[in-house]
This record gives C-alpha cells, sequence and structure tokens, in this order.
C-alpha cells in the first residue's frame, strides 16, 4: 500500500494525470473535439514517459473530456461530446431558469461520483467481469440497442409521436453508405463521401449547436435571466440526497455497460437517463431541468471509464475508441495486457488504479473551481457567444477528417435540426437512432449470418433474451398502462 | 489548445532529430540539398491516430533531415480512405505531394463506385505490411493447421470473422477456403479487434486478421494462432508454420504501407524519397519506435512494390467475383 502511494505521489504522475483532466477537459468541453482525439493526439507525447505516467495522462484526458462535455451541454445547449448528449435534456433547462451554477454542480460532482465508482469496481472485481465482454456478441449488442431504441419514448419530451418520427430518422440517417454484411451501397446518391456513412460528430454538432445559434438569433435582443453565483459551488443538501440514488445507479449502469465493447458512454448516459425516468415518482418532469436528468446521465458516462479499462488490462480487449488506443499505447511501454500484466507489472497495475481515483478528484476539484469561470459564457452577449460557437461549430467538423464535407454535413444537420424544432420535433432522438441505428441492424444481420439464418440464437442466449425482453416490455407497458386506464375510466363513466 | 498540443510535438520532434546522429546500417546514405520541390505533404487516408498515421508521424521527421525541405504530414480521413485517395490522385506532380498507400485503395474501386485505382499512382516504395493469421478459439479441439483444414473440408459452413466487408481478410479468408476446397460463411465485423473478441467467446470458429491485431488475445491464452500468411515466421511467435511452407495461397494478401506518388511525378523526386524513406528506416530511434509497436520493416522497391500491388489486385479483383461483392460497374 504504502508503495502504491509512494509511486503514486512523485511530482511526474501527479502532473501528467493533472495536465490530461485539464486538456480532457478542454477538448471535452469543445464541441466536435472528443475524449478519442485527445487521447490519439496526446498519445505521442506519452512515449517519453514512464509507463505509469505516461497511462495516467491518456487516462486523465478520457475522465476530463466525458465530465467537459457536460459544461457546454448545460451552458449553451451543445453537447461537448457525444457522450453528453443526453445531458442537454435537462442541463440547458435548469440554466434557462438562471441556475447555471447549479446544473454545474450537479454535473461535476456526479461525474467525479460515477467516475469513483466504476474505478472502485475495476479494483475490487476487475478480473472476475472481464469475462462478460467475451460473453457479448454479435446477438447480445443487437439486443441491448434494441433495449436502448426502446428509450426514444422517454427522450421525446411532449410529443410521443414526433418523438418516434425523429427516431425513423435517426434510424434512416444511420443507414446511408455501404452495408456491412452484403457490401450494397444505400443512399449514397453516388458520392464516394458519403459511402461509408454520415460522420456522427459533425451531425451532432449541427443539429445541436448550429441550430441552437440559428435559435437564439431570432431573440438576439432578449437578455437571459443573468446566471446566478453560488458562493459554494457544491450542491445544495438537498439536491444533494435527491441525487444521490441517482449517481449509484447511474455509475453502475455505466460500469456495466463499459465492460461491453463497442458500447460507450454516450450509449450509457441514455440508458441511465431513461431508468431515472421510468423509475422516478415524477417523470413529467423530466426534461424540465431537474437535478436527476444531469446526475444520471453524467454519472453514467463518467462510470464507463472504469468500466472500459477493466476488458482492456485483464483480457487486452478494448471497450471502446478510447480504450483501444491506449491498447496501443500499453503496448509501446511493454505492458502487454492480459491476465500476466497483474503477475508481472502488479506495481504499475496498482499505480494505475490509484492514478485513475486520483484522476477523478482531479475532474471534482477543476470543476469546482472552475465553475464560477464556466458560468461566464452564459453571460456573454449573445451578438459575440454565437458567432464564437458558429466558427467553434465549424473548425471542430473540419478538424475531425481534414475535410470540408464535414462541414457540410454539419451545416446541413444545422438547417435541418433549426426546421425540425421550429416544427416541434425533439432532437435527441434522431441522435440516439443514429447511434443506435447502425449497432442494431449491423448485429442484428452478423447474428444471423452466425447462426446461419435461425432465430435460436436470440432466445437461447440469456444475456441476450434479457434484453429483448426488457426492450419488448418497455415498448409494450406504456400500451398496457394506457388500455388499462381507458377501461378503467370507461366503467368509471359509466357507475 | 490544438495548436499547443502541435507546438509541443513539432519542438519535441526538432528536440529529438538535433540530439540524434543517425545510424545507418547496409548503406551510407548522406542527407541532399537538391529536392525539386520547396516541401513535401504526405497525405495520409487512414484516421489521424491509427497505425499508418502513427509511424508516417514517426518517420516524417527523419525524412526531413534527408531532404532538407519541411515534410508535413496531413491526415485527409473519410469514407474509408476513399477522401484522402481521391485528394492524392489530384495533387500536383511536381514532387511537392505524396499519398500513403495502404491497402484499402485497392479494395475501393471493386466495393464502391470509387473512380481513382491504384493506376492513378505510382508507387515509390513500401516501408511495413502486416499478413493474416488463421486463430482459433483456446478450448478448440485442432491443434494444428492441418487438423483445422481437416474440419474444415468435413463441416461446410465453418464461420470466419473478418475485419470488414470487402477488406483485405475477408478477401484472404475467400482465398484460403477455395485453396482448401472448403465452403466457408464469413462474418463480418467492425473491425479487427471485434472479430478477435468474437473469435475468443467462441462466437465463431476461427479468426483470419493480423498479427498485430489478434496479439494480446493469443497472449492472454485466449486464441491459438494455426498459422501465419507471413512469408516468414513471426518473430513472437517462432512454432507458427507460414503458409508457404505448408503449401497454402494467400501471402499475395497484405495490409501494406508505402508511398505513393501522383502519376507525372518526376523520378528524382521518386528516388529522393525512397532513398529518404530508407533513411528514416534505418535510424535507431525511429527501428526502436516500430520495434517497441510491433511494425515490421518490410522495405520494397518500387518495382517491388508495383509487382506486390498487381499481385493483389488479381487476387481481389477474382474473390470480390466469387464473393459476390463486387459493386464496380
Amino acid at each position: 500500500m504504502l508503495a502504491i502511494l509512494s509511486n503514486l505521489f512523485q511530482p511526474i504522475v501527479i502532473l501528467s494525470t493533472l495536465g490530461g483532466v485539464i486538456m480532457g477537459i478542454a477538448f471535452g468541453a469543445m464541441p466536435g473535439l472528443t475524449s478519442t482525439m485527445g487521447v490519439c493526439l496526446l498519445m505521442p507525447l506519452t512515449f517519453g514517459m514512464d509507463a505509469a505516467p505516461g497511462l495516467l495522462m491518456l487516462i486523465g484526458i478520457f475522465c476530463g473530456a466525458l465530465y467537459g462535455g457536460s459544461i457546454t451541454a448545460c451552458l449553451i445547449n451543445t453537447p461537448g461530446t457525444p457522450s453528453a448528449a443526453a445531458t442537454v435534456l435537462d442541463g440547458y433547462p435548469m440554466t434557462l431558469r438562471g441556475e447555471a451554477a447549479r446544473a454545474l454542480g450537479i454535473s461535476t460532482v456526479s461525474s467525479f461520483a460515477g467516475g469513483i465508482i466504476s474505478g472502485t469496481v475495476m479494483i475490487l472485481i476487475a478480473r472476475r467481469l472481464a469475462m462478460l465482454s467475451l460473453s457479448f456478441s454479435a446477438p447480445e449488442t443487437f439486443a441491448l440497442a434494441f433495449f436502448g431504441l426502446s428509450i426514444i419514448a422517454s427522450i421525446s419530451g411532449k410529443n410521443l409521436v414526433k418523438g418516434l418520427m425523429a427516431g425513423c430518422m435517426g434510424i434512416l440517417l444511420s443507414m446511408i453508405g455501404i452495408d456491412n454484411i452484403t457490401a450494397f451501397t444505400r443512399y449514397n446518391f453516388g458520392s464516394v463521401f458519403l459511402s461509408k456513412g454520415l460522420s456522427f460528430i459533425p451531425v451532432l454538432v449541427g443539429l445541436f449547436a448550429l441550430s441552437q445559434c440559428f435559435l437564439t438569433c431570432e431573440e438576439l435582443f432578449v437578455e437571459r435571466p443573468k446566471a446566478k453565483k453560488m458562493k459554494n459551488p457544491f450542491p445544495s443538501k438537498e439536491d444533494m440526497k435527491t441525487i444521490l440514488p441517482t449517481i449509484i445507479r447511474g455509475g453502475l449502469t455505466g460500469t456495466f455497460i463499459g465492460i461491453i465493447p463497442g458500447a460507450g458512454g454516450d450509449i450509457s448516459a441514455f440508458i441511465s437517463y431513461d431508468m431515472e425516468r421510468r423509475f422516478s415518482k415524477h417523470p413529467e418532469k423530466f426534461g424540465t431541468g431537474i437535478p436527476e436528468g444531469i446526475a444520471a446521465p453524467e454519472s453514467s458516462n463518467n462510470g464507463t471509464t472504469g468500466g472500459a479499462l477493466i476488458p482492456l488490462l485483464t483480457l487486452g480487449i478494448p471497450g471502446d475508441a478510447n480504450t483501444a488506443i491506449m491498447l496501443g499505447a500499453l503496448q509501446m511501454h511493454n505492458m502487454t495486457p492480459g491476465p500476466s500484466l497483474f503477475l508481472t507489472k502488479l506495481a504499475d497495475v496498482h499505480t494505475i488504479f490509484a492514478g485513475f481515483m486520483l484522476a477523478n478528484v482531479f475532474v471534482l476539484l477543476l470543476g469546482m473551481l472552475g465553475q464560477n469561470m464556466f458560468v461566464k459564457i452564459v453571460s456573454v452577449p449573445k451578438r459575440i457567444l454565437i458567432p464564437v460557437i458558429m466558427v467553434m461549430c465549424a473548425v471542430g467538423s473540419f478538424s475531425i477528417n481534414n475535410n470540408f464535407y464535414d462541414v457540410l454535413v454539419m451545416f446541413i444537420a444545422g438547417v435541418i435540426g433549426y426546421f425540425l424544432t421550429k416544427g416541434g420535433f425533439p432532437l435527441s432522438p434522431i441522435v440516439l437512432a443514429l447511434i443506435l441505428g447502425q449497432m442494431c441492424e449491423g448485429n442484428l444481420r452478423r447474428s444471423l449470418v452466425m447462426s446461419q439464418g435461425g432465430i435460436s440464437i436470440f432466445y437461447t442466449r440469456p444475456i441476450c433474451a434479457l434484453f429483448l425482453v426488457l426492450g419488448t416490455a418497455a415498448i409494450v407497458w406504456p400500451l398496457v398502462k394506457g388500455a388499462r386506464n381507458y377501461l378503467i375510466g370507461r366503467k368509471g363513466g359509466r357507475a | 489548445m490544438m495548436k499547443k498540443v502541435l507546438k509541443g510535438l513539432l519542438a519535441c520532434a526538432a528536440v529529438a532529430s538535433m540530439m540524434v546522429s543517425v545510424a545507418a546500417w547496409g548503406e551510407e546514405l548522406t542527407p541532399i540539398d537538391n529536392y525539386p520541390a520547396k516541401s513535401l505533404q504526405i497525405t495520409v487516408p487512414p484516421s489521424a491516430g491509427g497505425g499508418t498515421d502513427v509511424l508516417i508521424r514517426a518517420m516524417a521527421p527523419k525524412m526531413e533531415e534527408y531532404l532538407g525541405v519541411p515534410v508535413t504530414v496531413v491526415n485527409k480521413s473519410g469514407g474509408g480512405c476513399a477522401i484522402g485517395f481521391a485528394a492524392g490522385a489530384q495533387d500536383p506532380n511536381d514532387g511537392s505531394c505524396i499519398t500513403a498507400g495502404v491497402a484499402e485503395l485497392l479494395g475501393l474501386p471493386y466495393t464502391t463506385s470509387f473512380e481513382y485505382t491504384y493506376h492513378d499512382f505510382e508507387p515509390i516504395c513500401n516501408f511495413n505490411s502486416c499478413y493474416g493469421t488463421i486463430c482459433v478459439p483456446k478450448n478448440a479441439p485442432y491443434d494444428t493447421i492441418e487438423d483445422f483444414i481437416a474440419y474444415m473440408q468435413e463441416n461446410p459452413g465453418t464461420r470466419f470473422a473478418n475485419s470488414g466487408i470487402g477488406g483485405p481478410w475477408h478477401i484472404l479468408a475467400s482465398e484460403f477456403a477455395e485453396d482448401i476446397g472448403a465452403e466457408v460463411v464469413h462474418v463480418p465485423c467492425d473491425g479487427g479487434g471485434p472479430a478477435a473478441t468474437a473469435c475468443a467467446g467462441g462466437n465463431v470458429e476461427a479468426v483470419n486478421v493480423s498479427d498485430a491485431e489478434v496479439k494480446t488475445y493469443v497472449d492472454s491464452d485466449l486464441l491459438k494462432m494455426l498459422l501465419t500468411f507471413s512469408p516468414v515466421r513471426l518473430e513472437g511467435y517462432p512454432d507458427v508454420p507460414t503458409a508457404e511452407e505448408k503449401g497454402i495461397r494467400g501471402a499475395d494478401v497484405v495490409v501494406f504501407r508505402g508511398f505513393l506518388a501522383p502519376v507525372g511525378t518526376p523520378q528524382e523526386a521518386k528516388d529522393a524519397v525512397d532513398a529518404a524513406t530508407r533513411y528514416a528506416l534505418a535510424d535507431a530511434e525511429v527501428q526502436e519506435f516500430m520495434a517497441n509497436n510491433m511494425y515490421t520493416n518490410n522495405y520494397l522497391d518500387a518495382e517491388g512494390f508495383q509487382k506486390m500491388l498487381d499481385e493483389m489486385d488479381a487476387v481481389i479483383a477474382e474473390q470480390c467475383d466469387i464473393l459476390g461483392i463486387s459493386n464496380a460497374a
């Protein structure tokens, strides 16, 4: 224990973790720049370092970026990363009420706690949980995506029909490009640029950030309520009491989703949001800016960090794109992940575990310290803020692949997003369906290739069957409830 | 932020190149001062931070040292490399621009309506290649490639996971199956890692992606490697036989990394870039980087590279037809 602490408290280890978290928050907060990009760009810098500080810098970026995305999500209705797309739902309405500082406080604490929960799970039972990632194959991933699509109902806001329409739009958009099983090109209109499908981030940035800029232009001279300054950046006692159970559930859900290869913070945030809404005593208040609506996605997306590291360290299987790059970094430092890592490099593994916790503490500290500074964004006059955001949207979209085609996609998505919002269509279902559509379709068909056409593959595998039942129940249950209420109402009317 | 990071990287690179003297092996290459263009831009079509990008960025400072002109690496990714190749083919052919040539270039014209082929470029040299393997789950009943081939021949419909439809490993699995006369089912996954995971979990019978992609799985006892398509035995797995030893086809499907120039680039410039590549490959620092990251040095000169491209293109044309995934009109 002492040895771990003395390893951890070397200045270089602490500094590189802190540096990673700061850069992560910056990358996360900028629309278009993601944690994956940050980890990519910074990886060459870690080559010259020792294994532990190098990896902790990358882990710091990973944790920081997942938190950073929520800052812009809460303040300017623009998810800085896909993982923060669900945070917009309640974070922005709270800011509109002038409670920006409260929203950020909740988000900071939830992110911190989500990370710590997943870290604890990782340290305690990493090796037993690792095998879970192997039992997740195409049928299970399909079932999870199917279950995820049922969430559309929860994030549709007031108008369920329009939410479903938006969801279908997202699924259609996800079908653009070469189909992964037969290599047939769909909806590309002869363009090579569309042959591998739409890039996700430009669509996200356009739908949320750019359309919001257009909307704000209309009310350029109406001033928003000034953000109240808070002396104590920590959430109030009442808020803490409300969000504590939410955070624990979110953190654990996030850890679980993180372990699954191919599923990350974006999906887990939506699933946690949906779960909280379903089990809440006041589901109708979700979407109006309530603490649970911020705490659920934020604890959940930071929960995926520890989850994704579990199969990476124990089996060498990356849980998402960030950990896939970290796999390269591990090998670079002669730390081949797998069971042998825990035998040969135990000291380094322990330092990484301890440093992971430290990174989350830094997220909390930086979030609290920076809060009043972040909140100032809200009071920047809109005629200055909007052009800045627009430029950031374009630069962010361009920097993903260094091509203007993505900027064009972003711009079109922005215009469409503007008109959809005007027509009362919720935007989150489009994003959710775009994330899940391909995952759902691709894995359904991959499962059928594996089973050579037999459908028993879906009900003979327990995890797969469980998610399919849950998904079906989530869709059917509200109908049953509605029918029952209708029948009871009629009986009551007759009596 | 980005600028700061880039500045930092540039500073690191500059310091490193000043400090390290070059230990060339084999031949003596001395930096030149008469490169025909004022700068060299390397377009990288695969995604930033990927294997190709990272390797080229490690080599670029050394190439700059040799050529005596600024060498910049530009990522133009998207569209499954189509965007980068389309841009690279239209670059000026005065020696100021080259493109990183990777295996996707050969597959694109067959599976999509991509209008450029490798004939729109002139090969300069190849510097790194990956070859496929045949891996099966650890608890599978066969321990040698012969046993597995016998199993495949008796059980039509053996499932092979690959890294994506129409990709090199899909082509390789098809060629392998045709060669041994077995009928297989191809399961396209979203990349080499997920394909290996599908096999490790016992959801498919075999996976045939590169040794770099299955290394951690083999080392953590999830998969066992029965065969490599590399022309020589793999350093880390000296007991695994090569396809050539067993008389099996498939060494002609290569995930190569080389440099291509736009058609009409002066021979003088191509030769200089070729020499700069050899200069970088001979550098101690680059060699250490490549060893640590499991990149092998598979240098081929322009002629050898052209031959490899021609051979692989023929295999892709043949297998895309058999697989029925050819979209080319």
